[in-house]
């Protein structure tokens, strides 16, 4: 790996952790393209591996949230267990697809997600 | 129903959707859990993002653990883009109020755009 190759990483880690500061989403439509771009992961290792960069960032984005009392508590860790019938479901059909397959279903996702954003602007959302 | 004291129903298939999406494309989920807080349990923005954030961590766990089972978590990669990551969610908090949201948001998903069409043609 080079340290070209290693500078633009941290750049668009740093980056994703910007937005997602700033859109309290937890980075993974960034961490996807920029470990499979950048570091050359294929598309599931680079989905695989995104779930483990948005950890730590999750982790202090929620703290900072819980200690600024606008956290749900009960209301998140009862979405979080259900989530992970969803996760075994959501796992066992992306294993089984193509790294193809996965990558045009992921540029779908980044259309959606576009969609959202834009749609979200057309007015004051706070 | 009440808002705010949504039903362990709706919660159920906020998470299960959220998990599927989030182990199928990689990221969070909360691009569906925020929404349907704020549609089916009356949240407001601010808490339905909050709340998201900690539902997310739970499921990346659950995430990260099936798929490092079977051998496709790079754990040097994660660390290499996660940990500016921590440093970047600081400071986007911190900006949070200082730049216009909205010219923000939509540059990011013009870029969204870009990095599909860069998808679509590889």
């Amino acid at each position: 790996m080079s340290a070209g190759t290693v500078v633009l990483a941290l750049v668009l880690g740093f980056g994703a952790g910007l937005l997602s500061g700033f859109f309290g989403v937890g980075g993974g439509i960034l961490f996807v393209p920029t470990l499979a771009f950048v570091l050359g992961l294929g598309q599931l290792d680079a989905q695989a591996t995104s779930l483990a960069a948005m950890i730590p960032v999750v982790a202090v984005g929620a703290w900072q949230q819980h200690r600024a009392g606008n956290m749900r508590l009960r209301v998140a860790i009862a979405i979080g267990l259900a989530s992970f019938l969803g996760v075994a479901a959501g796992a066992a059909l992306a294993t089984s697809l193509s790294d193809a397959v996965l990558r045009d279903l992921f540029a779908g996702l980044l259309v959606v997600a576009a969609a959202q954003l834009a749609w979200s602007v057309r007015e004051p959302s706070d | 129903m009440p808002p705010g004291r949504p039903s362990l129903w709706i919660l159920g298939g906020i998470g299960v959707a959220s998990g599927f999406l989030s182990a199928l494309f990689g990221v969070g989920g909360g691009i569906v859990v925020v929404p349907l807080l704020v549609l089916l349990a009356g949240f407001d923005a601010r808490v339905a993002t909050a709340t998201s954030l900690a539902a997310i961590l739970l499921t990346a766990l659950s995430g990260v653990t099936s798929f490092s089972l079977l051998d496709h978590v790079d754990w040097d990669a994660a660390v290499l883009v996660g940990l500016p990551a921590v440093a970047g969610s600081l400071a986007g908090v911190r900006i949070q109020h200082r730049i216009s949201s909205r010219t923000l948001t939509l540059l990011f998903s013009v870029f969204l755009i870009a990095v599909a069409v860069a998808l679509f043609v590889r």
